[in-house]
This record gives structure tokens, C-alpha cells and sequence, in this order.
């Protein structure tokens, strides 16, 4: 005989709030000044991929008429060059430029494979079809070496001609999946979100195929592991609460960070992280945060500068009454995690993250988010969610 | 007792082939050599070598004439043949003319005639055979010539026990060359065991010692008891003489042919032929000692004729004769105590001073009096007489010993009237003059015993030299020794004082004197008297003690080092051009067009204003600023007007106007452009036209010397990947002493100890593990100079001693070179790297093309108007461009036979065109006229050739390098050589057969006689036109004991 508990009704007041704030926001529209010399980098349509790559053989060629000695102009891509304006959410690139000639023994091997992988990318964008990096590289492999030689050419082609690597049309492997109320086309199929039966949506890379189409969502719930997600689409979750949920199964890749990004971006949604109490939990929410340590070219466009760390934080071990037995102790490699976490500057300037690694560090335990299930199967989706989205309770 | 082949050095060994051909060309070449120098120093000597022309050799193969002619004389030689190879004995002649005696019963004095004639129409015709084919292309009297040859039979008749019969067979050697030939004087001698020649006069030659070809002549008669043919032939004799002989235990010659007259083909020249037995000849020996012969020689043709019939053929490559040396008189730091014996028993005079003045080099009468002084003072202390100036006084031992003093003095004796000279005795009696003699004495004692003490100590420290290991410490220890011997001079300083404080006390006192009558006593004094005053000594009668005191002093001396001027070197650029030739090297000739690159150009008014600024520093004029200083257009001018005028020009008719004309289409004043293209373009042609050459180098030294003796040191490198880099070490480095091939006792001579010193590593060469250089190259290093026999390790002479300034001038040398390759070698680094980075770089051309092609062929600008070959094309030529040097204006209608060829006048003649002309067209671009109009010049010519890209063999008048010259005065016009007869002879076919008789034979010197020639040339023109007569059958011939006889039909 099941209990019937007092179903409390969460009014999720705080997500709520966030929400109007956001579209307040949105509706805002601020005259965004460019620095000078600066280029923005954004995604490129085909036909304007296309212009582009012709204009670059243009001058190729116009140089071998002229001197017979042509010359890639990259621009540099040095963190001194780099400006991401978090704020704005913008890429600036600035006017610093790496000059690589063909009859200098140092780069003519480069400039060879730069202007192959170039006519890769065109040959995609002409025939309309995506292809995976390594892909690329079998396409030519005893120009190419290695695969390290294709995929940094694949980063310079998307640098040289100002735009993302996706707009290159050489894609991630997907790994992932989204459901809730959300609809897109994608390539001429338009897929609800929400009529998926009990599955999710897989995460299509092909990003320039899908168009959001339309959403009432009111925020987006970012799940790190797929058990949860199964359980909270088993639960429709999203019926209750209308939301997006997304998982990327482990640490965010390529295709599952863009898409959030794109979402997040166009929907104007406020997100947040659902991940395990320990320290790795809490770099994979940095990492959706911040993009990976290394801060390159491309990670800009997969970060959400304003995600929320929702769960499960160390102080709700104690909050919900975990009980100890569930809880598990920290390895020496998870000390170590925490301890660089607390280096990182976004930590650093977030104090309630801070105390609450420090807390972990204290204690040195750490838990899943099944941990929750102490409280029984439905403990996620019918209390823990909701009493922290409505009271605000995130970082 | 060691058998005599011993003794003289010749064993069975493949050596041995190689000593007998050493010895003998070494003979020949020396012989070539002073046949020139002599012929030279008549002037009009039509019979000198005619070096002018270069060898044809290509035809001349000896080998194929001998084989065809042996097929017509096949059946005598074999009947000779056989008959020679059953005697095994030095009576093998004797037996001859005895069977010749059993066979026939006719008188024996004719029989040995006959035997006789057969024997020396052998000999001419082997001689002949050998030099038929160089007699036949006409170069038999004209080109220095040696041919060796060398033929293999069997000698097992020979054999004695203790050689093994297996791989021993006869050799029979023959050598002929051209040189000067033996007088009758000499043939006699020749065999002999001559005294070395070289301790009079000196001079640089080859030869070893002076007794190598008797030894080497007993050693083939001892090994095949066959005698030795020799032919030779003087400019001064009609005809050659050939003679066959042994040399017997008692140094005679035992003639199995006496010197007979013969016809000889060759107008002077010695040819000598012998046998030995050795073990069976192996190529690599004698091969590779005629070919590096070669190389030094190379104003001589060597031919070579192995035993197994292969021909070695080196012409000669050079038209210059070496100079001849000057002879040189010994130095006095070289002369050992043997010499000096020698030398003062060979020589005429009387006074030593005389003696040595003539005999030695660097000694003045100043030094050959401080000799002698200091002989004497070194015998003084030996006999124990010491010389004043008043007379003579003896040392005395104790203060017992009575003390004599001894003048010469004025006395009347005997019958005469007049007062003569006579040396008297005087002992002294006073006590008080005893006194003071005796402490003079003693105290001279103790300064002598002082100087031995000094000498003790030299000589410890000497020993610690040895010793010690830092220089540091030698260095110290040799200022010890040095301020030692300082010490020893004052003391001796003091001896001499002592010695004249002596003299003013015996000078007054006379009573003190008694003279003493005691012949015994007397003689003996004046004896020693004469003995010490070395000065007045004859030559050939000095005493042992005076002997000695004189070398001694002779040594002690320092003298100046020897005069340089004794010496010859091959030359840089004779070794260079020899090897290029032999060796088949690629070297860019157009190089020598271009010079080097002038690093510091400048335009000619500025060069204008330094000097007037060194002026105006001589005449001490202070605070000289550059920018004050101007250079007038009319200065600027002149300057050029001297340069251009200072050109060779060519033209007979010379016009004015024409040479304005040139210049102004042909010399444009230079702008900063192009003075800064220049080393572009220098660059440019380098990388085009040179970049495939090897490399040589030759470097010759300064004569130097050391103790005494004069040499000079050169050494030539070649460097070429067609060489092969050798595996053994020693066939990498050759030397040479005085032009002549040393083959062994590599290790230890002070050569190979050089160039293993040098630090081949700085100079981009690996080593082998005897530090000698590894890599393809080639390098000879040659030792010259006049004393032969004393720059030697040991006898056998194929090792030069150690001398550290012999080493150090050889390194130095060698540096010299090294630093010319390394400048080659990182040349030819670079291009190979450029080179690989090209390859590299076009590699990738057509993906790049490809890859662009696909993407721009779809669209954009260029859509329609490019195809991947024309990209390819630019692209590929992009990377050969060393950036071809623009340089303005563009020269496109200079033609390639437009020289500028115009007379040379006088300067004055040229500076009146330029200012009366004005030369206007430079005139109206002056502002730019300020800069040096002769670059343009020199550009044009780089241009002309970077553009035809043909090189033109001919050098164009243009010649850069007489920039600054003063003008030379035409050449004056060569003087008529003057024939000596003052009548032509005609030697019409008409007189000679008038000459001739047709009842009589006559030989040639009937003829010379009835036709009255004087000159010798005269006398060969009449033998050739008698062969010519011959030929045509007007005449008839007939050779008696070598002669040709002639008589009318």
C-alpha cells in the first residue's frame, strides 16, 4: 500500500522569477559596440561560407599571378588575441595575424594541408553534408600524418575565415539527449520534444539543420547522469514544471554543449546543473560554466556563462538528511579535484561555491545523486527539485 | 761479411722495382732540366725545348709499334734470344765469341767484329723500338721526354739456391731521355763509385746520393751477370756512343762492347738499359711513383711500359720551365766537423780568413776575423800561452815554473847586413815582476774556474729541462741559463782584461829579461807560438789543436740565416693546373673572369674627397670634417677620364666620335641601386655557374730557413666527389722532396707528422684514426731546397727529419688551404641546402595547385582564367629565383659582340677628348654624374652573360682588374733572332749528290767535311735529307758498326 504523502504543491517561485528576469532582459536591446580591428566571429550560413572561401582563393591566387609566392594570412589565436566578452556573450577576434608562406620550408607543409582542408570544407558546403574530423583525416591521410595535423587545419580554416568550427560543417559525435517542451525542425522534421514516448531526443550535431522552432519552457535542467534523466522522463517531469531537460551523459561534449548553448541563447532560458556531490560533479558543471581549462578557440561558443549549480550540494547531504551510510569518502584524486577547484577564479569569485567545496573538503565524503533515493524513487522529482527551484537554493 | 747487394741497399722486394726506376728518373729529370738551363743561357739557341704547344700523345702507342715490328724481326730476335738464355755467367760473351771461334775457322779478330756488330745492331735496334713512335709524331728533340720501360722473362737459368724460383723472373729495364746527355769525359766515368759531389757547391737537385746508379748496376750484373748497355749522345758529338760493360770489385768498367760511334735518333739524350732479377712485378709500385712524378713535373713527358705491356702516358702539362736554383755555398750552422775537413783540404787558400770568406755564405771578413779570435783565445787556455800585444807569455802552473815571454824582434844574423825577424826567447828573473805575474795568474785561474763552474750549472739545468713538463717552468730555467751565460761573458771580459793589464807590465821592463839560448826550449815556444796564432795559420796545415779551437768558434757563433733565393719552388699555379688536368677536375672558368668580389665600393667622388682629406692629415691640418671637404665636378672627371683611359684598347682605327658613341650607349653612370646589386649579382652568377665545381687549392710558401739550410714548403688540395674518399689513409697525402715521390716511411717523416697536426675538423673534414684528413681529396705537399742530404731521417731518404720549423711551415701551408676549402665546402652546403629545401618545397606544388584549382574553378574571380599548369609553372619558378637582381634600367638591346675596342692613346690625349667633348651626355645627367661610371661597365658584362646563359670562352678586352694602373708603354718589338752562319747553306739534292761518290762509302762526317758545315743544326738537316734521299731510292745506304754509310747508284 502506498503512502500517500502530502503532495506539497512547489509554486517554483524562484525559477519563476529568474525566468522574468531573463525576458526582461532579453527584451532589452543594447547598441553593442565593437572594439576597433576587432572581426565577431559567428556562425556562417552557406552561401556566406562559400563567398568567403572564394574570396580567400581569389587572393591565393592573385598572389601567384603577381609574385608565384602565395600566403595564408591566419589570424593569431593566442589568448592576447582572443577577447570573449562574457557579458555580451561575444567572440572578438582580434587583428594580430600569423602570415604562413608556401616557399618557406617551415610551413609549406601546413599551407599544403591548410588549403586541402579548405577544399574539404567547400566541397561540404557545395554538397550540403557534414562530416566527422576524422573523416577529414582519412580524406587525405598521407598529406595529413596524424590526425593532430587535420584537426588543428580544421581549427585554422574556421579561424581564417572568421567563423565557428561548425560552420565548417566538420562536426562532433553526438552523445546526449534532450527532452521536454520544446519543438524544432530538424531538416524539414519538425519533432516535439515532448511526444518522444519514453525515450529522448538524441542531440543531432548538425546544428545548422535545427531551427527552434517554439517553447514554454521556463527553465532548462542540465542532468549529469542518464539514470536520473530516465527517471524524470519516466516521471514527465516536465508536465509538472515546464522545462527542457538535457543530459550529456558525464562530462559535456562538443554537440550536447552547443546545442545547450543554442537553446539557451535563443530561448532566453535561466539553466541549471543536476550533479553528483563530489568534486568531479562539480567540474562538469564548470565545465558547462567555462568551457574546459584550456581556453580555446572554440569554447566560447560551448559555454553558458550563466548556468546555475543546482544539485546536489554538499550542505544538502545534511539539509535532506542523507543518511552517512549513503554518503561515500573522497579518494585522494577527488581531494586533489577540489583542491584546483578552489584555485579557479570563477570559484574563487563565487563565495557559496567556495564554502560549499571547502565544506566537502571538511568532511571528505562525497554522493551520488541516486543517494537521494534514500528518501525513496520519486524523492528527485516530487521534493528535492522542486523545494530548491522554488526556494532559489543554487549557486 | 754482408753480400754487396746488401750494402748498397738493393733487395729482393717489390721495392726494388721501384728503386731502380727511382734512381734512373731521377737522373733523367735532373739531366732534362740542366740540358735547359743551358740552352737557355745561350740566347739564341734554336735547340732548346719548344714548350709552346700542348702534347698530342693521343696516337702514340709503343707497345702496338713494338708489336708490329716484332712480327718482321720475329726470327732474329728469337735466334739471339735463345742463344742469350743458356749462359747463366758474366763469361757468357766469352763463350759467345769462343763458339763463334769453334764454328768457324776464319781469323778470330774478325769473328769478334762480326759478333760485335751483331751485339750493337741489337742494341740500336731495341733502342730504336722504343723510340720509334716518338721519333715517327716528331717530338723525340723538341719535348722533354723520359720513357722507362720494363720487360718480364723467365730466369730460372739464373737461380741460385736460395732464391725461390717460384716467383722470381728477369727484368730488363731500359731508360731513355732526352736531357743532356754524357760527354766522353763522363761515359767514362759513369759506373764508377764517385765521391759525393754535392759538398762544394750546392744546388737544388734530385738526386740522392752520388754512387746510386753503380749500385745499382753491380746489383744487376750480381743477380743476372749480364752487362749493361749504355747510349748517350752530346749536342756537341755527331754521333752517339754505346758501349756495353761490367763493373768490376776493383771500381773499373770491363768493356764487352768499347764505346763505338753510332747514328743515334735523337739529337741528344742518354739511353741505358740493364737486367735484374726480383720477384714478380706487381702493379701499385712503380705505377703510382711515375704518376705522382708526374704531378710535380710537369713540364716533362713521362711514358711507362709495365711488364705486362700496359702503357702509362702522362704529357706534359705545363708550358713554363721550372727556373734553375742558384747554387748555394754551405751555411756555416749546417757545416758538421766532416765538412769543414773536407773543405779546408779542397781548398786553394791560404789564409783562413780568405778560407772562409769564399767557402761559406754569410760570412763577412767581420765575422771570419771574430772566428778566428775567438779560436784563439780558445787555444790560448789549451796550450797555455797567452797572446799581448807585445809579445807572448806562457801560463804557468806553479810559482816555481820559469815564465817566459816571447817577441818577435829585429836581429842581425849571419853574414847579412839588413836586421830580420827572428822570434827570441826571454825568461823573467825579477822577483818583483814574478810577484805581480803571479797574482795576475791566479786570479785569471780563478775567473777560468768560475766559467767551468757556470758551465757545470748550464748544464744541470739543461738536464732539468728534460725533466720538467710545464712550459712555465722551462721557461724560467731558460732565463737561468741565459743570465748564466751572461755571467760567463762578463768573466771572460775580465780575462781579457787581465790579460792586457799583463801586457802593460812586460812592455817596459827589459833588464827584468833574460834572453834564453837553449834551443830545446826555444823551438818548443816557438812552436806552440806559431800554433796559438790560429790567424796566421795556413789552411792545409793545421794542427789537431787548432782544429778544434777553430770548429768551435766556428759554431759558437750566430750567424744570419741562409740567402732564400737558392730555391724553386714548383709554384701554386702550376700545381694547381697540373692537377685540375690530371684528375680531371671541374672548375669553372669563368671565375678567373670575375675576380674577387670588391667589398667596399665607392663612388669616385667620395674617393675624391678622402684623399684630399689624407692630404690635408699630412700637412697636420686639424679638425678635417668630411662634409667640408667637396669634390669639383672637374676633379670628378679627371678621376674617371684616368680610369677609363687606363683600359686596353683594341682598335687600329680609332675615332673619336665612335668613342663617344660607345660610351654613351655603353656607360651610364650608377645609381645606389645598382652599387647595392652588385654583390647580388656577383652572388647570382656564383650560384649559377659555379655550383657544381670541385675545388683546388695550391699554396706556396715564402722560402724560409732553418739551421742553415733554405726551403720552401707548397702543398695542393683537390677536393671532388669524383675522387672517391680513399680507405687507407696513405692514399691520401703524397709528398714530395725536391719534386721527387717519397712512397715509404710514411709514419715517421716530419710531413705526414704536419698534416696530421693540423686540425683538419675546423676546416670541415673527418679524420682517420691517424689524424690524417678523410674525405675525397687529393693532397700533395712538396719540400724544396738545396741541401738534400741533411734534411734526411736515414739513409734510405724517404723521411724527413723533425724540425719544428719545418712542421710549423708546413701547417701553415696547410691552414692556408684549409681555410680556402672551408670557404668551398660551406658554399657548396648552402646550394645543396637550398637545393633540398627546392625539392621539398615543389613537392608539395601540385596539391597546393590541385586543391586551389578545385575550390576557385567553382567560382570567384579568377573563375575561367587559370588552369593548374600555368599556377604549377609560377609557383616552381618562384622557388628557383634567387630573386633575380633588378637593376635599372632594364638592359635589353645590348648584343653580344659589341666590345668596346678602341686604340690606347696617351692620358693626355683622352683627358683632351673628355673636356674638349665634354662628354655631354654625361654632362646633362650631372646630377648623377657624381658616381662611378665604371660599375655600369662591369654590369653589363655580368648582365650580358646572366642573360645569353652561354659562356663565352673569350675574354672581353674590358679587363677589371687595371683599374689604378699606370699605362704601360707599348711593347717594344721583339728582336730578329740572328742565325750564326753568315751564309745559308743550300742543301740541294743536287749538291749532296755531288757530294757523294759512287765508288766510295762515305759516312756523314766525310760529307760534313766536303760540304763544309759548321753548325750542328747544319749537320742534321744534311742526315735528314740523306734519309730522304734514301728513301726515294736515289742513294744507297749501308750501316757498318752503327753508322750509315752512303754511296751514289
Amino acid at each position: 500500500m502506498s503512502k500517500q504523502k502530502s503532495k506539497k504543491e512547489y509554486d517554483f517561485k524562484a525559477a519563476k522569477e529568474l525566468f522574468e528576469e531573463y525576458l526582461e532582459k532579453g527584451k532589452k536591446k543594447t547598441e553593442i559596440i565593437l572594439p576597433k580591428d576587432t572581426v565577431k566571429i559567428n556562425d556562417l550560413n552557406r552561401k556566406e561560407a562559400i563567398n568567403r572561401i572564394h574570396n580567400l582563393t581569389d587572393e591565393l591566387i592573385r598572389m601567384i599571378l603577381t609574385t608565384g609566392k602565395p600566403s595564408i594570412q591566419l589570424p593569431s589565436r593566442t589568448s592576447s588575441n582572443i577577447i570573449w566578452d562574457k557579458k555580451n556573450d561575444l567572440l572578438l577576434l582580434g587583428k594580430q595575424i600569423m602570415e604562413k608562406h608556401f616557399h618557406s620550408l617551415t610551413s609549406v607543409v601546413d599551407i599544403t594541408r591548410l588549403i586541402k582542408v579548405l577544399e574539404i570544407v567547400y566541397n561540404l558546403l557545395t554538397e550540403d553534408i557534414h562530416t566527422s574530423k576524422r573523416d577529414v583525416f582519412y580524406n587525405d591521410v598521407k598529406l595529413f600524418g596524424k590526425q593532430d595535423a587535420s584537426d588543428k587545419c580544421i581549427e585554422d580554416v574556421a579561424t581564417m575565415l572568421y567563423t565557428t568550427r561548425n560552420s565548417t560543417r566538420v562536426i562532433a559525435n553526438p552523445r546526449g539527449g534532450c527532452v521536454g517542451r520544446l519543438r524544432i525542425r530538424d531538416k524539414n522534421d519538425i519533432i516535439d520534444l515532448e511526444t518522444l514516448g519514453s525515450g529522448t531526443w538524441p542531440i543531432s550535431p548538425y546544428l545548422d539543420q535545427i531551427e527552434v522552432l517554439e517553447s514554454d519552457a521556463e527553465f532548462i535542467l542540465v542532468i549529469e547522469k542518464n539514470a536520473v534523466m530516465m527517471r524524470l522522463t519516466e516521471d514527465r517531469f516536465w508536465r509538472k514544471y515546464p522545462c527542457i531537460l538535457l543530459t550529456a551523459q558525464g562530462v559535456g561534449n562538443v554537440a550536447t554543449r552547443m546545442f545547450l548553448k543554442r537553446i539557451n541563447k535563443e530561448l532566453n532560458l535561466p539553466t541549471f546543473t543536476l550533479v553528483d556531490s563530489d568534486p568531479y560533479g562539480h567540474y562538469i558543471h564548470s565545465v558547462y560554466l567555462r568551457g574546459s581549462k584550456r581556453l580555446s578557440y572554440e569554447t566560447p561558443f560551448l559555454a553558458t556563462p550563466n548556468i546555475k549549480l543546482l544539485g546536489v550540494l554538499t550542505k544538502d547531504l545534511d539539509e535532506y538528511n542523507i543518511p552517512k551510510i549513503a554518503r561515500l569518502p573522497m579518494k585522494p584524486l577527488d581531494v586533489k579535484r577540489a583542491k584546483d577547484m578552489l584555485k579557479e577564479d570563477f570559484v574563487k569569485n563565487n563565495k557559496k561555491w567556495e564554502q560549499d567545496i571547502k565544506l566537502a573538503l571538511k568532511d571528505k565524503v562525497k554522493a551520488e545523486i541516486q543517494a537521494l533515493s534514500t528518501h525513496g524513487f520519486k524523492f528527485i522529482t516530487e521534493e528535492y527539485l522542486p523545494k530548491k527551484l522554488s526556494t532559489g537554493d543554487w549557486i | 761479411m754482408r753480400k754487396r747487394t746488401q750494402l748498397v741497399g738493393f733487395e729482393f722486394g717489390y721495392w726494388k722495382h721501384t728503386q731502380y726506376c727511382a734512381e734512373f728518373l731521377d737522373n733523367a729529370l735532373d739531366a732534362i732540366e740542366y740540358y735547359q738551363w743551358e740552352e737557355i743561357k745561350k740566347k739564341d739557341s734554336q735547340i732548346k725545348y719548344t714548350l709552346d704547344q700542348d702534347v698530342n700523345l693521343e696516337n702514340l702507342s709503343i707497345t702496338k709499334k713494338t708489336e708490329t715490328e716484332q712480327v718482321d724481326q720475329k726470327l732474329d730476335d728469337e735466334v739471339k734470344r735463345t742463344i742469350i738464355k743458356d749462359f747463366t755467367s758474366d763469361d757468357h760473351y766469352k763463350s759467345l765469341t769462343e763458339s763463334g771461334k769453334k764454328l768457324k775457322n776464319k781469323d778470330s779478330s774478325k769473328k769478334k767484329e762480326e759478333i760485335e756488330e751483331i751485339e750493337v745492331s741489337r742494341i740500336i735496334t731495341d733502342m730504336v723500338t722504343l723510340l720509334a713512335p716518338a721519333y715517327s709524331i716528331n717530338i723525340i728533340d723538341k719535348e722533354p721526354l723520359v720513357i722507362i720501360r720494363m720487360i718480364e722473362s723467365e730466369a730460372h737459368s739464373l737461380l741460385t739456391g736460395e732464391i725461390d724460383a717460384k716467383n722470381v723472373m728477369t727484368y730488363q729495364f731500359e731508360i731513355f731521355d732526352n736531357g743532356h746527355g754524357m760527354s766522353k769525359v763522363d761515359l767514362r766515368k759513369y759506373g764508377k763509385y764517385l765521391a759525393s759531389s754535392k759538398s762544394t757547391e750546392l744546388k737544388q737537385t734530385r738526386g740522392s746520393q752520388g754512387f746510386g746508379a753503380p749500385s745499382a748496376f753491380s746489383d744487376s750484373q750480381n743477380t743476372t751477370g749480364r752487362p749493361i748497355v749504355v747510349v748517350s749522345k752530346n749536342i756537341d758529338n755527331l754521333y752517339a756512343s754505346a758501349s756495353e760493360f761490367f763493373t768490376t770489385s776493383k771500381n773499373e768498367k770491363k768493356y764487352a762492347i768499347h764505346p763505338t760511334e753510332i747514328d743515334s735518333p735523337f739529337l741528344h739524350g742518354t739511353y741505358i738499359k740493364l737486367n735484374y732479377l726480383n720477384i714478380k712485378y706487381v702493379r701499385g709500385y712503380v705505377d703510382t711513383y711515375i704518376q705522382q712524378t708526374a704531378l710535380m713535373n710537369p713540364h716533362v713527358t713521362l711514358i711507362f711500359i709495365d711488364p705486362y705491356k700496359k702503357e702509362f702516358i702522362f704529357p706534359r702539362k705545363v708550358s713554363s720551365f721550372p727556373s734553375q736554383p742558384k747554387y748555394a755555398k754551405p751555411h756555416p750552422s749546417s757545416t758538421n766537423i766532416g765538412d769543414l775537413q773536407d773543405l779546408l783540404a779542397k781548398s786553394d787558400n791560404t789564409s783562413l780568413l780568405s778560407f772562409f770568406k769564399e767557402n761559406f755564405v754569410r760570412m763577412s771578413s767581420k765575422i771570419a776575423k771574430e772566428v778566428t779570435t775567438l779560436a784563439e783565445n780558445d787555444i790560448q787556455d789549451k796550450l797555455d800561452i797567452f797572446i799581448l800585444k807585445s809579445g807572448y807569455i806562457n801560463k804557468t802552473k806553479s810559482s816555481n815554473e820559469p815564465i817566459y815571454f816571447i817577441r818577435n824582434e829585429q836581429r842581425i844574423y849571419g853574414k847579412s847586413t839588413k836586421p830580420r825577424d827572428k822570434t827570441i826567447l826571454y825568461e823573467i828573473i825579477s822577483d818583483d815582476l814574478k810577484n805581480i805575474y803571479w797574482e795576475k795568474i791566479t786570479e785569471y785561474k780563478k775567473e777560468f774556474d768560475n766559467i767551468e763552474k757556470i758551465y757545470k750549472k748550464i748544464k744541470l739545468k739543461k738536464d732539468k729541462i728534460q725533466n720538467t713538463n710545464t712550459k712555465k717552468e722551462i721557461n724560467k730555467i731558460k732565463n737561468e741559463i741565459q743570465n748564466h751565460s751572461q755571467e760567463i761573458e762578463k768573466i771572460r771580459n775580465k780575462k781579457e782584461k787581465l790579460k792586457l793589464s799583463l801586457d802593460k807590465i812586460f812592455k817596459i821592463n827589459d833588464p827584468a829579461f833574460r834572453e834564453v839560448k837553449n834551443k830545446k826550449i826555444k823551438n818548443k815556444y816557438i812552436d806552440l807560438v806559431k800554433e796559438v796564432k790560429i790567424s796566421e795559420a795556413k789552411t792545409d796545415i793545421l794542427t789537431n789543436n787548432q782544429f778544434n779551437s777553430l770548429f768551435y768558434a766556428f759554431k759558437s757563433i750566430k750567424y744570419m740565416s741562409p740567402p732564400t733565393d737558392t730555391v724553386v719552388p714548383v709554384g701554386d699555379i702550376v700545381l694547381e693546373n697540373t692537377i685540375i688536368k690530371e684528375l680531371g677536375l671541374r672548375i669553372s672558368e669563368n671565375l678567373d673572369d670575375f675576380g674577387l668580389v670588391i667589398q667596399n665600393l665607392i663612388q669616385s667622388s667620395k674617393d675624391i674627397i678622402y684623399q684630399k682629406a689624407e692630404l690635408l692629415k699630412k700637412e697636420h691640418i686639424e679638425n678635417i670634417k668630411l662634409e667640408d671637404i667637396n669634390a669639383k665636378d672637374s676633379e670628378v672627371i679627371d678621376f674617371n677620364s684616368k680610369i677609363l683611359s687606363s683600359f686596353y684598347l683594341n682598335n687600329s682605327s680609332f675615332e673619336p666620335e665612335n668613342f663617344i658613341k660607345t660610351v654613351e650607349t655603353q656607360l651610364e653612370p650608377s645609381n645606389e641601386s645598382n652599387i647595392s646589386s652588385y654583390k647580388e649579382v656577383f652572388e647570382y652568377f656564383i650560384d649559377s655557374f659555379t655550383r657544381e665545381d670541385d675545388f683546388v687549392a695550391a699554396e706556396t710558401r715564402d722560402p724560409t730557413s732553418g739551421k742553415g739550410l733554405a726551403y720552401v714548403v707548397e702543398a695542393v688540395m683537390a677536393y671532388s666527389n669524383k675522387l672517391g674518399t680513399p680507405k687507407r689513409s696513405r692514399d691520401v697525402l703524397s709528398r714530395f722532396v725536391n719534386r721527387t715521390p717519397k712512397l715509404r716511411d710514411t709514419a715517421d717523416c716530419a710531413i705526414t707528422k704536419a698534416v696530421q697536426n693540423v686540425k683538419w675538423k675546423n676546416y670541415n673534414l673527418e679524420l682517420f684514426e691517424n689524424n690524417l684528413p678523410k674525405g675525397p681529396i687529393r693532397l700533395l705537399v712538396n719540400v724544396s731546397g738545396p741541401y738534400v742530404h741533411l734534411m734526411f731521417k736515414s739513409q734510405s731518404k724517404n723521411a724527413l727529419a723533425d724540425d719544428e720549423r719545418l712542421i710549423s711551415e708546413i701547417k701553415y701551408c696547410l691552414e692556408a688551404i684549409g681555410r680556402k676549402l672551408r670557404i668551398y665546402l660551406n658554399r657548396r652546403a648552402k646550394i645543396h641546402n637550398k637545393d633540398k629545401r627546392a625539392n621539398l618545397i615543389e613537392k608539395y606544388i601540385p596539391f597546393f595547385v590541385e586543391s586551389l584549382y578545385n575550390i576557385a574553378s567553382k567560382g570567384g574571380k579568377y573563375k575561367d582564367q587559370i588552369n593548374t599548369k600555368k599556377l604549377e609553372i609560377l609557383m616552381r619558378e618562384a622557388i628557383r629565383k634567387p630573386t633575380q637582381p633588378m637593376i635599372n634600367p632594364p638592359i635589353s638591346e645590348i648584343h653580344h659582340e659589341k666590345k668596346i675596342e678602341i686604340k690606347k692613346p696617351d692620358v693626355e690625349e683622352i683627358k683632351e677628348i673628355a673636356i674638349i667633348n665634354k662628354i655631354p651626355s654625361i654632362e646633362r645627367k650631372s646630377p648623377e654624374f657624381k658616381q662611378s661610371s665604371v660599375l655600369k661597365v662591369e654590369k653589363s658584362k655580368e648582365i650580358k652573360r646572366i642573360q645569353q646563359k652561354s659562356i663565352s670562352p673569350k675574354k672581353p678586352p674590358l679587363i677589371q682588374k687595371t683599374i689604378n694602373k699606370t699605362i704601360t708603354r707599348p711593347k717594344p718589338p721583339t728582336h730578329i733572332i740572328k742565325s750564326k752562319q753568315t751564309k745559308l747553306p743550300i742543301f740541294t739534292t743536287e749538291v749532296i749528290m755531288n757530294a757523294l761518290d759512287n765508288k766510295e762509302w762515305q759516312n756523314i762526317k766525310h760529307l760534313i767535311f766536303k760540304l763544309r758545315i759548321k753548325d750542328m743544326l747544319d749537320a742534321r738537316l744534311l742526315q735528314v735529307k740523306l734519309k730522304g734521299l734514301e728513301r726515294i731510292g736515289s742513294v744507297l745506304v749501308m750501316i757498318k758498326m752503327g753508322k750509315h754509310h752512303w754511296k751514289l747508284k
